[in-house]
């Protein structure tokens, strides 16, 4: 007893007046160095230690470089025909080893994410529209684009983060992922990196040097769960400060607790139900979906409202298109096919699926019938799949449903081995994700993109358009052309749009969260009120 | 053992048996069916209409669980005939098997029991996805005859040891009707233990795995996936908690009564 | 030494045999279990580095590169040998999730399913002992009956379910013990002084669940082995002596099932980690049974591999173990 007590005053003595935050994830990244991860967790995890050069500012935009805040470049300028932009670098900004951070960062990071040995998430983006990269001097980087594109600037400052030349140089590429580098990355963001659990822990603590002035946070823990809702189990139980999303459940438990609150967070993502314009695997069309009007018949024959509002009460919105609100494209004034039991019956009997006994439908023998894959990685989908399936019954439909955990649901989707899919987009703020999810550029064997197969030649044009037009009004109306197109020809049942809620402790201040990135303003998040309980320290030791 | 026990395990394992046998009797309605607005009809508490309450998808508790009954029995009842099956054929035919056969039936089994049950399926399962509630059972059977065979090896060593097996081998009767004839019989109350005990085990691992989300796919009805529709907070709506709960624990006491009642033949004999 | 020779040569056999029957088993379970395992993983569908429609467009190609670098793209007649040889000089490879060691993963996984385990059954044998001991001796008494109901009823409900229950009124409801993960993140890197109460404090629950269920079987077993020890010769003898009957009770019927006990401890153990998989999932412990289905999710082959195994391999051991220690038991009774 005497030794536990001990142990609890020297911890007190440690612990005390520290504002430490734990933020609980449900998984861990797959690699610690920027543009290297795979894995959407990876760049949360690596941009807390790491500063692009400048960054999306709230409002989303990804049209040229408007709105977009200096982060590492205190400014850049462009060249009279828009094919370079200089960056002028922080001259303060220094790695967290001491060493400045000089233009020759920014042409090693661009050489490094581009090689193919390196085998770099971003490095298909960055080559589709970088050129090259240089150093006209030491504080002052030059990127040579391709094109001229509407998010060339984007595209660039998105995907290339600045890297340690005089620590990465020596490395093998081959094996950069299990260099000693990737395991204590030496970065130059507001927190630089303490110690590293893989899949436990990762604590970071302030970087006293950072240029833009030291961070409020002392430290940041990031604690690995087993997925999301065990990570907001630990913020409900009060073992964690921050979880980046909530069940819409989980929500409607925080938002009971004093100790917690929620945090609108948005999202970039959004959930569909797939269908496969061709037979599974093959190349003839699908017996079910290859007909237009039994595509639309059964989206008119499913009540997205409710559906939506069954499972995610107010944390979730009917999706609109092949985009999310959150993106500058969007457009909520399209004409979508309506909730239309009465209409989706007589489609689907134009169609010879008629009813026989026991109400189910048939045409020549054959029910109609069909398996909807879906990705059950949460609890939502599921209870969206379920329901779905009792509202197709009542108009004679057979959808049989099949759960995939995420690895089967990628190696179905890649091999377009599915009737129908549920599953989520997770896109990013430009809209030009689309092009490749649903236009006939995406369809490619071994591919999820546009697993479904669909082709449409006024999509495509479109996209393709709207995504060089540089006039935001016209690129506007491209894309709501292209978006009218994808809501007709009802190539998925466009279902869901999450609204993201993230849970944070009470004391903990975030401020606005940017909504594809929770992460973007951990610099500014503060402690306001006493330490965690059981963060180590008695409750007494807290400041009063 | 007192008859009031034995009258209460036969009562459940009775009442379970009817619930699955008569499920389209006793709850008609489709066990999937939501209710006539899904959003007002969730997590209603229960009512005259709703005896057992509704889930969060507007469904009746009451006919999921009827329903839940007939498949979450099955599979246990699959299971328990496999592990049975699998367990007298390795059990009685190592004990009739030439040594160096018999040590290596047995060790192997001594292997297949000290990898730990729940891992092999977990993994086997999580590796397959979903299966049909008759493949789940079929692995689960698969994964669980290992303890069962080396009880039956033991009794069925001893039964032929016996004297009369023996001198019904000098006789030179056949071995197969040895087993039929003399095995068997000595073997019949390790077999219906062992039978009992199978299902007690299957019930609750088929609901810890349906509730982890690898076992019997959605929507079909199982008390593991009742247990999973009460959602994350087992308590935020008692109802979908208690009634599937209370039908698992009164089901597997009343297999271990009866399994514990076979185990002691003699002493209920006296008993009476 | 010189003196003792003519002892020590007549125990060696008896000891190596002790430890060879053991390690021979063990040997066994882990050359079923690779070669089930990697039969079993290269059947399944899916494909660790297939892009996901889950993570944003731009990280697909990533994935592609790393099928490359880890060799998936060999034939199995290439990879099994080469894992064989691998496994032979103890190298289990690299997680394909996150690059790190496998046999890092795998041993802290263990290391902390264990911390788990361990204290879950010798606090449960304890218990169970205690409770059965007691109970055969009072045997058919009010409190034995409802003894004997409690431990009943209490098998009767799934673990899990237990532990879901427990952690939500506990941990979440009154929030007076953590109910996720095995150490405070504020401490987690604290010496070991410090980071002691944190981690007892997060055992409490999950060992508390393991602990129960083991103790309920321990005492119905107990409980039979003890009224049958009562019925024997020796009891009544000492009683006859004027042993009290307390001494007799905890002393000599004890001992007299002391093996039992142990073999016990062998028997219970694989059902044990089993069990402690599903606690693990439920409190979020970082255990061996949480990596499993972290891995497998991930089609982190190396991982899911090792982990069946060497948890496959620990458990035989100790089981086999146990074993060992209850022939040497009888055998001491059997000398007594």
């Amino acid at each position: 007893m005497a030794l536990l007590a001990g142990a609890t005053l020297a911890c007190r003595a440690d612990m005390g007046g520290e504002k430490t935050v734990v933020i609980a994830a449900g998984g861990d990244a797959d690699a610690m160095i920027p543009m290297v991860g795979a894995q959407a967790q990876a760049r949360a995890m690596t941009e807390i230690m790491f500063e692009k050069l400048a960054d999306l500012g709230d409002s989303l935009n990804t049209v040229g470089d408007y709105g977009y805040v200096p982060r590492l470049a205190t400014s850049w300028s462009w060249s009279g025909d828009s094919m370079a932009v200089t960056f002028a670098l922080d001259p303060r900004a220094t790695w967290h080893d001491g060493r400045p951070v000089r233009a020759n960062d920014v042409v090693f990071a661009f050489q490094l994410a581009t090689d193919p040995k390196v085998g770099a998430a971003t490095g298909a983006d960055l080559r589709g529209v970088v050129d090259s990269v240089t150093a006209p001097d030491s504080t002052h980087a030059t990127a040579w684009f391709k094109a001229r594109r509407p998010d060339q600037f984007h595209q660039l400052v998105y995907n290339l983060i600045p890297l340690p030349e005089h620590l990465l140089a020596a490395v093998n590429r081959d094996s950069l992922r299990v260099s000693s580098f990737a395991a204590q990355p030496v970065g130059n963001g507001p927190f630089k990196l303490a110690i590293r659990v893989p899949r436990e822990r990762t604590e970071y603590v302030a970087n006293d040097n950072f240029a833009r002035g030291r961070p409020r946070l002392d430290r940041v823990i990031v604690t690995i769960h087993q997925g999301g809702p065990a990570a907001a189990r630990a913020v409900i139980a009060g073992d964690a400060d921050f979880v980046e999303r909530l069940s819409p459940d989980d929500a409607a438990e925080v938002s009971k607790s004093p100790e917690l609150r929620l945090i609108p967070a948005g999202s970039v993502e959004y959930g569909v139900v797939s269908f496969n314009f061709k037979r599974p695997k093959g190349s003839a069309p699908h017996p079910v979906f290859g007909d237009l009007r039994v595509r639309q018949a059964v989206t008119m024959a499913v009540d997205r409202a409710t559906l939506v509002q069954s499972v995610y009460g107010s944390l979730g919105r009917v999706a609109l298109g092949p985009f999310v609100r959150a993106q500058w494209s969007a457009d909520t004034t399209l004409s979508q096919l309506p909730f239309d039991t009465a209409a989706a019956g007589a489609m689907l009997d134009s169609a010879g699926w008629r009813r026989g006994t026991g109400g189910m439908r048939a045409r020549a023998g054959a029910p109609l019938r069909f398996v909807l894959a879906v990705a059950a990685t949460n609890r939502e989908r599921p209870r969206l799949a379920e329901l779905m399936q009792q509202q197709l019954k009542q108009q004679g439909v057979d959808m049989q449903i099949q759960l995939l955990d995420g690895a089967a649901m990628q190696a179905r989707l890649s091999a377009h081995d599915f009737d129908a899919a549920m599953f989520t987009w997770r896109t990013t703020p430009s809209p030009s994700g689309a092009q490749s999810a649903w236009g006939t550029v995406g369809y490619a064997p071994g591919s999820p993109y546009n697993a479904g197969g669909y082709s449409s030649a006024v999509f495509d044009a479109n996209v393709d358009s709207a995504l060089k037009e540089r006039d935001r009004t016209r690129a506007r109306a491209q894309f709501r052309v292209a978006y009218q197109a994808a809501i007709t020809d009802a190539p998925a049942i466009w279902l869901y749009e999450p609204s993201v809620v993230a849970g944070a402790a009470a004391r903990v201040s975030t401020g606005t969260l940017r909504q594809d990135a929770w992460w973007a303003s951990l610099e500014r998040w503060d402690v306001t009120g006493p330490p965690r309980r059981r963060a180590g320290t008695a409750p007494d030791s807290a400041p009063r | 053992m007192s008859r009031v026990g034995r009258l209460l395990a036969y009562g459940t394992v009775a009442a379970v048996l009817g619930a699955a046998l008569a499920a389209p009797v006793l709850a008609p309605r489709d066990p999937n069916a939501l209710g006539d607005d899904p959003t007002r009809d969730r997590r209603l508490a229960p009512s005259v209409q709703h005896p057992l309450g509704t889930d969060d998808l507007s469904r009746d508790v009451y006919g999921r669980l009827i329903h839940g009954t007939r498949v979450s029995v099955s599979i246990a009842l699959i299971a328990a005939a496999l592990i049975v099956a699998i367990a007298f054929a390795w059990g009685t035919t190592a004990a009739f098997a030439p040594a160096w056969l018999r040590g290596a039936m047995m060790i192997f089994a001594d292997v297949v029991y000290s990898v730990p049950r729940l891992l092999v399926v977990l993994s086997v399962l999580t590796f397959t996805g979903q299966l049909a509630p008759a493949t789940l059972a079929v692995v689960l059977g698969l994964a669980g005859w290992a303890p069962l065979s080396r009880i039956l090896y033991r009794a069925a060593v001893a039964a032929r040891r016996a004297p009369s097996t023996e001198s019904a081998m000098a006789l030179g009767v056949g071995r197969v009707r040895i087993a039929f004839s003399h095995v068997l019989p000595a073997l019949r109350p390790h077999l219906v233990e062992g039978a009992c005990m199978a299902v007690a085990v299957v019930i609750p691992l088929e609901a810890a795995l349906t509730y982890f989300g690898i076992g019997v796919p959605r929507p079909t009805a199982t008390w593991g996936r009742l247990l999973d529709d009460a959602g994350a907070d087992p308590l935020g709506a008692w109802w979908l908690v208690v009634f599937p709960s209370a039908v698992i624990a009164a089901t597997v006491m009343a297999m271990n009564y009866l399994a514990s009642d076979a185990r002691a033949p003699r002493l209920t004999a006296e008993a009476k | 030494m010189t003196s003792d020779a003519g002892r020590v040569q007549l125990t060696i056999p008896g000891a190596l045999l002790a430890v060879l029957r053991p390690l021979g088993r063990a040997m066994l379970v882990a050359l079923l279990v690779t070669s089930v395992s990697f039969v079993g993983l290269r059947l399944l569908p899916g494909d660790p580095f297939a892009p996901s429609p889950d993570d944003p467009p731009e990280l697909a190609h990533a994935r592609a590169q790393s099928r490359v670098q880890f060799g998936l793209d060999r034939p199995i007649s290439v990879q099994y040998p080469a894992l064989l040889g691998a496994l032979a000089r103890g190298d289990l490879g690299h997680s394909f999730a996150t690059a790190q060691p496998v046999s890092g993963i795998v041993r802290s996984a263990i290391t902390n399913t264990a911390i788990l385990v361990a204290p879950a059954l010798l606090i449960g044998l304890a218990l169970g002992v205690a409770l059965g001991t007691w109970q055969g001796a009072h045997a058919g008494s009010v409190r034995d009956k409802i003894l004997g109901g409690a431990t009943f009823g209490y098998l009767a409900v799934p673990e899990f379910l237990v532990a879901l229950i427990l952690g939500g009124l506990v941990a979440i409801r009154w929030k007076l013990l953590p109910a996720t993960g095995m150490v405070g993140a504020e401490v987690a890197t604290a010496p070991w002084l410090v980071r002691l109460p944190s981690i007892v404090e997060h055992a409490v629950l999950p060992v508390s669940v393991l602990a129960m269920s083991t103790a309920c079987v321990v005492a119905r077993h107990q409980r039979a082995a003890v009224i049958a020890a009562v019925g024997e010769g020796f009891v009544r003898g000492a009683g006859a002596r004027g042993v009290p009957a307390h001494r007799i009770l905890w002393v000599h019927v004890l001992r007299r099932t002391a093996g039992t006990i142990c073999a016990m401890a062998g028997v219970l153990l694989p059902a044990l980690v089993g069990g402690a998989a599903l606690v693990e999932r439920v409190f979020s412990w970082p255990g061996a049974g949480s990596a499993l289905v972290t891995a497998v999710a991930a089609r982190d082959y190396p991982v899911v591999q090792a982990l069946v195994l060497m948890t496959a391999v620990a458990v035989a051991l100790s089981a086999s173990l146990a074993e060992a220690g209850a022939q040497r038991l009888a055998q001491g009774e059997a000398l007594v």
